[in-house]
């Protein structure tokens, strides 16, 4: 190629490559196991074993696979009152569990889903909503955070013994 | 001809549900027709549990889990009971109704007997329009709602 002569591939990105996004990995995972310690454990919920009714889609008892300890950062939202109309008064629960999505996916194996279960100090809460907000360096294939939104659940809904 | 060893199952709800949500899916089979051909809708039966929805049945749903269109979905929005339809099982009206008289009554003196013990040992609790309201075969009105997504 002479000197002039225009690449047909761009250059890869000078400061954005692989060894940046595993420092930021190593950064993240150091703060959040060593430094934050906050964890959960993770009850998977095996849909497999689970007698699931074929309609309603309900089970009375649920199934779970090996929980798994996972490290994260919890955000503990507090008890809230809730009205049930013309019902009663209620409270709920809730929590945010920001998980490291590649610390989950790579070393663990593990993918986190709606209705899964996480237990929090000695509380059940169910994973009612994901958010995945954020991309490392604005790479679109570089999503780094799950984010779950969780209630305690109620009791007799799960019973891990 | 007819099957008489066929199973007769009852109308519980659970049952009728499901009758309604096979017909649906079953019978009815709506298929639309999309860019990649002619397509079964799938039938989904609202209110089930997050991990039922997520994880049962994959094909609902793409990669990053947002479902596959069009969708059929069904709920049953309620349950009443319809007194108006009701019928009366006393066999004095059933009479009446078909016009027949009735000429002539045994009486059964140990079942009469036996008949008015039971009556007085619950007269105390059951009333007599309590009574009249066991002998009626109500019928209950199911509302379904479909809704095309």
């Amino acid at each position: 190629m002479s000197e002039w002569e225009r690449p047909t591939q761009p250059p890869s990105p000078m400061f954005f490559g692989e060894k940046e996004k595993n420092l930021v990995k190593q950064i993240n995972d150091e703060i959040i196991e060593r430094v934050v310690g906050q964890q959960v454990l993770y009850f998977p919920i095996d849909v497999d074993s689970t007698d699931f009714h074929p309609i309603y889609g309900e089970a009375i008892e649920k199934n779970f696979l090996h929980p798994i300890r996972v490290f994260a950062l919890v955000e503990f939202q507090g008890v809230e009152t809730s009205d049930m109309e013309n019902i009663a008064l209620d409270k709920a629960t809730k929590i945010k569990v920001n998980f490291h999505k590649r610390r989950l996916t790579e070393d663990q194996n593990l993918f986190v889903r709606e209705g899964d279960f996480v237990r929090f100090g000695e509380v059940f809460y169910e994973i009612v909503k994901l958010l995945e907000p954020k991309i490392l360096f604005g790479q679109p294939e570089t999503r780094f955070e799950v984010g779950a939104e969780c209630i305690r659940a109620r009791d007799g809904l799960f019973n891990a013994g | 001809m007819q099957d008489n060893n066929e199973i007769s199952h009852p109308s519980t709800l659970e049952n009728i549900d499901t009758a309604i949500y096979r017909f649906v899916d079953e019978t009815l089979s709506p298929n639309t027709i999309t860019n990649a051909g002619r397509e079964k809708v799938n039938v989904l039966w609202m209110g089930s549990e997050r991990t039922f929805q997520i994880k049962n049945n994959k094909e609902l749903r793409d990669k990053v889990g947002k479902l596959r269109l069009p969708l059929i979905t069904i709920s049953r929005t309620s349950v009443s009971q319809e007194m108006t339809h009701s019928r009366v099982q006393s066999k004095q009206l059933i009479l009446e109704k078909t016009n027949e008289s009735l000429s002539a009554r045994v009486i059964q003196q140990d079942k009469t007997q036996n008949f008015k013990t039971l009556l007085g040992s619950v007269r105390k609790w059951v009333t007599k329009q309590d009574l009249f309201q066991q002998e009626r075969l109500s019928t209950s009105l199911l509302r379904y709602q479909n809704q095309l997504i």
